[in-house]
């Protein structure tokens, strides 16, 4: 009698193993979420250092405007203090100097928000993938199968000491059958909701490229500002922005050397760049793959996945 | 890059445009319900859903004609542009001579073109700072009336921002209660398995205290 009642339970053990196998692992959707949180925070990242690098150019803009409002090199107004138009003319200038620094202000702050907004975005979606994580790394189905294993064994002890014959239940059934349910729950959920979760990765994803082509420009901006008003400017011009103190040698030694030996942001941004293409790529792939079911990602590939945003997150750093 | 190198560029809102087949009015309603975000931000959701949609749907419909008409017209331009900001001395004349065709054609990029708007990030740098042109290294800059140097920036990062403002507002009206909505229900999912474990453990105790009870008995 024993015997008869073993039978459809291992019959259903074997059938849930089967089931379970065929599924990807939570493990894996844990994986898949790490990645999608880790490429979330590296955007946002990458919204902080376009607003670095916005504000930076419109300061090497400023200061060009200011040179040519003040005549080449800002030394006209030094060489005719004594002139009767002197007055109202640095006023215009003063002026015209303060209406463009608000402007410019206004302009920079616009742009911080809008990257703040965007950071916004990116912060939406690393909470959903880090509740898809939770859940996906959650203790609870091993506690639940646990427990309930215990309960079981419990139950069947108090059963064979009453009558020996009577036929028990395997405790060991009820972890991997809560695992395949959470399973279940992963994919449904990632499922039901792909078309929200594409669309919003899209439109990060224009938003992305957004962010990544005004720090492409900012970057190149900022290069060129630098060797031209820090390098070139008080090289060939006098007055106020001549190299005279040893200070200003120094610095100027100093600028040129990191300006030619490797300090080029707009090569660190086409890293970048690169990285961010690369890393979106790779994660819409997993998503895809996650969510159709018809080619399983092993862990070995979600871990590489991974392991290339990481680097991604570096190289924001780096810039 | 050149013209055949010019990546061709598919309705950046296709999916968009999908989706919000998919969204109507009443599961737009559905998904406020469930989503933590304020009410007065819902309410704002609530107007701007008809003017975003109509918007998207203005913005995909004319991508066909941009993308065929414009588009290539554009980026020849632009392209050749490019060339000459890397040419020397002899082709000053040629360089200067096209950048007010330039800033007429970036005027026309779509803010969506991200192709194209990579194209303007490379160029307007290298206009801002014509001193550090091969073609201006005689030191004979042109004036401003010639070059406007800070034109073809004012007009990307004009672009830059429309573009940024049309894709949150699209985020902010069409996805984030849909989003908000997926992850509470996983919190959600995840708070109902920590009360089963909760549950169990309120079992075994209880069945301890009635197992020591019994063996008192």
């Amino acid at each position: 009698m024993k015997h008869h009642a073993s039978t459809p339970v291992s019959g259903l053990f074997i059938s849930l193993i089967a089931l379970t196998s065929s599924c990807t692992s939570t493990r894996n959707y844990s994986k898949f979420a790490e990645a999608g949180s880790a490429y979330s925070a590296v955007v946002a990242s990458l919204a902080d250092k376009a607003s670095v690098l916005q504000v930076d150019g419109t300061s090497y803009e400023l200061l060009a405007k200011r040179a040519e409002l003040m005549g080449s090199g800002g030394g006209s107004e030094r060489r005719n203090p004594q002139n009767d138009k002197g007055k109202p003319e640095k006023e215009g200038r003063s002026k015209r100097l303060g209406q463009m620094l608000i402007q410019a202000n206004e302009k920079d702050v616009a742009a911080i928000h809008r990257n703040r907004l965007a950071k916004a975005v990116a912060s939406d979606l690393k909470e959903y993938f880090d509740a898809l994580g939770a859940l996906a790394s959650s203790d609870a189905p091993a506690g639940i199968g646990k427990k309930a294993g215990d309960i079981i064994t419990r139950l069947n002890d108090d059963i064979r000491r009453a009558d020996p014959v009577i036929p028990v239940s395997s405790s060991g059934m009820i972890s991997p059958l809560v695992n395949h349910m959470t399973e279940a729950m992963l994919r449904d959920e990632l499922q039901q909701r792909k078309q929200t979760i594409e669309g919003a990765l899209e439109v990060f994803r224009l938003l992305n490229m957004q962010i990544e082509t005004d720090i492409a420009g900012h970057a190149s901006e900022n290069d060129r500002g630098f060797r031209q008003m820090l390098i070139t400017e008080p090289f060939i011009n006098g007055g106020s922005q001549a190299i005279r103190e040893p200070a200003d040698i120094s610095s100027w030694i100093q600028y040129r050397q990191s300006s030619l030996n490797g300090n080029s942001k707009a090569a660190e941004a086409d890293k970048i760049i690169d990285g961010s293409r690369k890393s979106y790529a790779s994660f819409r792939s997993a998503l895809d793959r996650m969510t159709t079911g018809r080619q399983e990602l092993s862990i070995e590939e979600l871990g590489h996945l991974f392991d290339e945003i990481v680097v991604f997150s570096k190289s924001v750093n780096s810039l | 890059m050149t013209m055949d190198q010019l990546p061709k560029m598919e309705n950046p809102l296709q999916e968009t445009n999908e989706f919000l087949l998919c969204l109507s009015a009443g599961v737009l309603e559905e998904q406020l319900k469930i989503s933590k975000i304020s009410d007065e931000q819902k309410s704002l959701i609530r107007l701007k859903y008809d003017d975003t949609k109509r918007e998207i749907k203005q913005a995909s419909d004319s991508w066909a004609r941009y993308s065929d008409k414009d588009r290539p017209e554009i980026a020849a331009v632009m392209l050749s542009f490019g060339v000459l900001l890397d040419s020397g001395p002899e082709k000053k004349t040629q360089l200067i001579g096209l950048i007010d065709k330039v800033i007429t054609m970036a005027e026309r990029i779509n803010v969506l073109d991200t192709a194209l708007m990579e194209m303007l990030a490379e160029i307007w740098p290298k206009a801002e700072w014509p001193q550090t042109l091969p073609a201006f290294s005689d030191g004979d800059i042109p004036s401003g009336a010639l070059w406007p140097r800070y034109r073809l920036k004012e007009i990307f990062e004009t672009k830059h921002a429309r573009a940024m403002e049309f894709l949150l507002n699209s985020y902010n009206t069409l996805y984030k209660s849909g989003i908000q909505e997926a992850t509470a229900a996983l919190k959600k999912k995840k708070a109902r398995l920590d009360a089963i474990v909760r549950t169990l453990d309120t079992c075994l105790a209880f069945m301890n205290a009635l197992s020591r009870i019994l063996c008192r008995v």
